[in-house]
């Protein structure tokens, strides 16, 4: 079970936010906890005992102290050498890790558990604090809280059903290619691939979060706009850079502390972020590819100088090579292959097939990537509401269709 | 407006629900040729019983057309009203089938007929620019050491020549294609091969929809048509996965039913016999689904014992040992023997 599964969206949702708006709301933490226990277990499969056992360790911890915080950091570890791959790990342990660095020592067990495995975010974030959490717990979502959330997760299941999945499959016709063209519509189909994916998500968690009357942070603010490369991670996966700015990059002296200790700092975010992602090589050698960037623009370019949308997109695209390549040889391969080295072909008659039938709904899903949707959205919610809430008959409708018609991609983060 | 907005939305969620819940297992999925099932917890068990499920996938194709894509559920469209599948295949595969087909020449006369699939013989009706890219795998496949017959040559020209050979929604051959293909054997097998003029066709089926067609969600107003000769009837067709025996070559009662490519035989199961019993000749006929349409040609020149290695569960070296077969005849698509190993079952 997903956050777009039938079995969700029909029963899973519904009955979850009914529930939890019967029970008295001293009950409310073990209602959640509940919930959020059945769906991790829905959802998890093989390995769907290992975070709730984790949550408990976790807020044993807790009472450690600051200690606690490099203990949970390093449960982390054999996990990643030992390839257990649990449904959110990634997640579920930055989110421990906060809670135990943040001292906040609740006693109460089920708050703890509920907050570390809340259902709608345990698959790929935000990362929400567990001050933001608690204090959604103390009150009801009214009813345009729920209109907005409702909107909100649509609005991401949209994103993920409709341009992620085919997105996918776009990219994976392309890469199989062996020309510079097919390389570089692939890269693009990636890119566009990666975002609705991962926001998608995001907007659901967010939404659903939404609904039963807690606030998330956004995730994701229209990266692909960014005119530099750090705007761009201040842009994408935002919970995350929070994340690693506050418990790694200030802890480690920050820029406060002269330029090396900046640049050795912002090292050790890129390689906490590599690591976090996968200890796969091409992982790591993104990180440095970003953090060199990162360097670049911090330490050579003149402050306040920004390198311009274009620039920024393909610096990014080139780094999504080495995120989707399986080593970092794979990676140059691609290089290869998009620059024209070699023997490699510039177009073949099935490009211009694959192109023709491909690239109108690259373009489209590209427009969805830009603020124009959500500036119309925005536009109807505050003044034509009553539009909006129409309009969201037929999105339920091509989401359902969507549903019922193919396979779908897992979420990609929620492997991490 | 937000109170009745949130209502309305778990009041739909709700009402969907229950639909789930009440929708009966036996319901029949058209385009996917399945009936649902038993309800699980489980998305698919779920999607399956959404009400106006079939509108729902009208809808995303639709959207998936307009954004130019001509494709949906795996299905494109072509020229001429005819629609193909893509098809997954590779060398690597193709290379390991026909390497079994060879290990199986040391134990019995063996010859291989690969059959085209529709990408490959209808090459003019593909849509502009489509490159199907499957040379390679017509050159492997002629180099094999078995007696190979070439079909792909006949099929091609008679579809050039607007022979209707395929099914425009469906990837086999139509009786017609499977009378070219029984031709080009002849040769190979040393049997001298009946002129059109020695059967009467018929057309038994008018709106027949197949794979292609249901996955694409239209019809295609394909036309099935039998190429009858007398005595046809006296054979006899016997299951032997079901142990169902009737007289004549086809099962009419299949084409009032959900699959009526079943009409010919041996459909989906793992072997057929077709016997006269005047001690004629015997021919293993080891074929996927495209052998189906062909058995009736070759019925009229051999006794036959057709094997599905997708469905066989025995030992073909076994059968082969126990008959005392001495020629066995290999049909399958290039689809089929590209795309899925499946002849390593011969060894066993």
């Amino acid at each position: 079970m997903t956050l777009y599964s039938p079995v969700f969206i029909l029963a899973f949702l519904p009955t979850s936010a009914v529930i939890y708006r019967t029970v008295p709301k001293n009950f409310r933490p073990q209602a959640l906890a509940a919930m959020s226990l059945a769906f991790y277990i829905l959802a998890a499969g093989e390995h769907f005992y290992l975070l709730p056992i984790l949550a408990i360790l976790v807020y044993l911890l807790s009472f450690a102290g600051k200690k606690g915080f490099f203990v949970c950091l390093f449960m982390f570890v054999p996990l990643r050498l030992f390839g257990i791959s649990a449904l959110g790990v990634s997640f579920f342990i930055l989110r421990a890790a906060a809670y135990i660095y943040d001292g906040k020592r609740e006693r109460n067990f089920f708050k703890v558990f509920a907050h570390l495995l809340f259902f709608p975010c345990v698959h790929a974030g935000p990362l929400a604090s567990y001050k933001d959490f608690e204090s959604g717990l103390s009150r009801y979502a009214d009813f345009a809280q729920m209109s907005r959330g409702i909107c909100m997760a649509l609005y991401g299941a949209f994103k993920k059903l409709f341009f992620a999945d085919a997105l996918y499959v776009t990219f994976d016709k392309f890469f199989v290619g062996g020309t510079s063209l097919s390389a570089f519509l692939a890269l693009i189909a990636y890119a566009l691939y990666i975002y609705f994916d991962f926001s998608g998500c995001s907007d659901m968690a967010v939404g659903i979060a939404s609904v039963l009357g807690f606030d998330l942070p956004k995730n994701f603010d229209f990266p692909y706009m960014s005119r530099s490369v750090s705007e761009f991670f201040r842009r994408w996966h935002i919970t995350l850079g929070r994340w690693l700015f506050k418990y790694i990059y200030i802890p480690l002296g920050g820029s406060k502390k002269g330029s090396v200790r900046a640049v050795l700092s912002l090292g050790a975010v890129w390689l906490a972020s590599a690591l976090w992602h996968g200890t796969r090589l091409s992982y790591l050698v993104w990180g440095m590819y970003f953090f060199v960037i990162a360097i670049a623009e911090k330490l050579i370019l003149p402050k306040g100088f920004k390198i311009g949308r274009l620039c920024t997109f393909c610096l990014v695209l080139f780094g999504w090579v080495f995120f989707f390549s399986d080593t970092p040889a794979a990676a140059f391969a691609f290089f290869t292959r998009l620059f024209c080295l070699g023997e490699t072909l510039l177009y073949c008659r099935a490009d211009i097939y694959n192109a023709i039938r491909n690239v109108p709904f690259i373009l489209l899903a590209a427009l969805f990537a830009t603020p124009l949707p959500r500036r119309l959205l925005n536009m109807l919610y505050s003044r034509a509401r009553v539009a909006l809430y129409i309009l969201a008959l037929p999105l339920f409708c091509l989401i359902l269709s969507c549903l019922v018609s193919s396979g779908h991609i897992p979420f990609l983060y929620a492997s991490f | 407006m937000e109170k009745i907005f949130v209502k309305s939305a778990f009041a739909l969620c709700f009402i969907l629900f229950v639909c789930v819940l009440l929708c009966p297992a036996d319901t029949w999925l058209e385009s996917e040729n399945r009936y649902i099932g038993k309800l699980e917890l489980s998305d698919k068990s779920f999607s399956d019983r959404l009400p106006f499920r079939t509108s729902l996938m009208h809808v995303n194709r639709d959207i998936s057309l307009a954004l130019g894509k001509n494709e949906f559920a795996g299905a494109f469209f072509g020229e001429n009203g005819y629609i193909f599948s893509n098809e997954e295949v590779s060398l690597a595969v193709l290379e390991k089938n026909l390497a079994f087909a060879d290990e199986l020449s040391s134990v019995i006369e063996t010859h291989l007929c690969v059959i085209p699939s529709k990408t490959d013989a209808l090459v003019s009706y593909l849509p502009k620019f489509y490159d199907s890219m499957r040379g390679e795998l017509w050159q492997v496949s002629a180099k094999n050491k078995n007696n190979v017959s070439d079909v792909l040559p006949i099929i091609l020209l008679a579809a050039n020549n607007g022979k209707y050979v395929y099914y425009r929604g469906d990837h086999h051959l139509t009786a017609l294609g499977s009378y070219y293909v029984y031709k080009s054997l002849a040769t190979s097998l040393g049997f001298a091969a009946y002129g059109s003029d020695a059967f009467s066709v018929g057309i038994v089926k008018t709106n027949f929809s197949g794979s292609d067609a249901r996955k694409m969600l239209t019809e295609t107003g394909d036309k099935i048509a039998l190429f009858r000769y007398s005595g046809d009837s006296r054979l006899i067709t016997e299951n032997l996965d079901s142990g169902e025996k009737y007289d004549g070559l086809y099962d009419f009662d299949k084409l009032i039913s959900n699959d009526p490519y079943g009409i010919f035989p041996a459909p989906d199961c793992g072997r057929v016999k077709i016997t006269l019993g005047e001690g004629r000749e015997n021919l293993l006929l080891v074929c996927d689904s495209y052998g189906d349409s062909l058995a009736p040609f070759l019925a009229r020149h051999y006794d036959l014992d057709i094997i599905d290695p997708r469905y066989y569960g025995g030992s073909v070296k076994d059968l082969i040992k126990e008959n005392n077969y001495t020629t066995a005849l290999l049909c399958f698509g290039m689809d089929t023997l590209a795309g899925k190993e499946i002849l390593y079952k011969l060894m066993f």
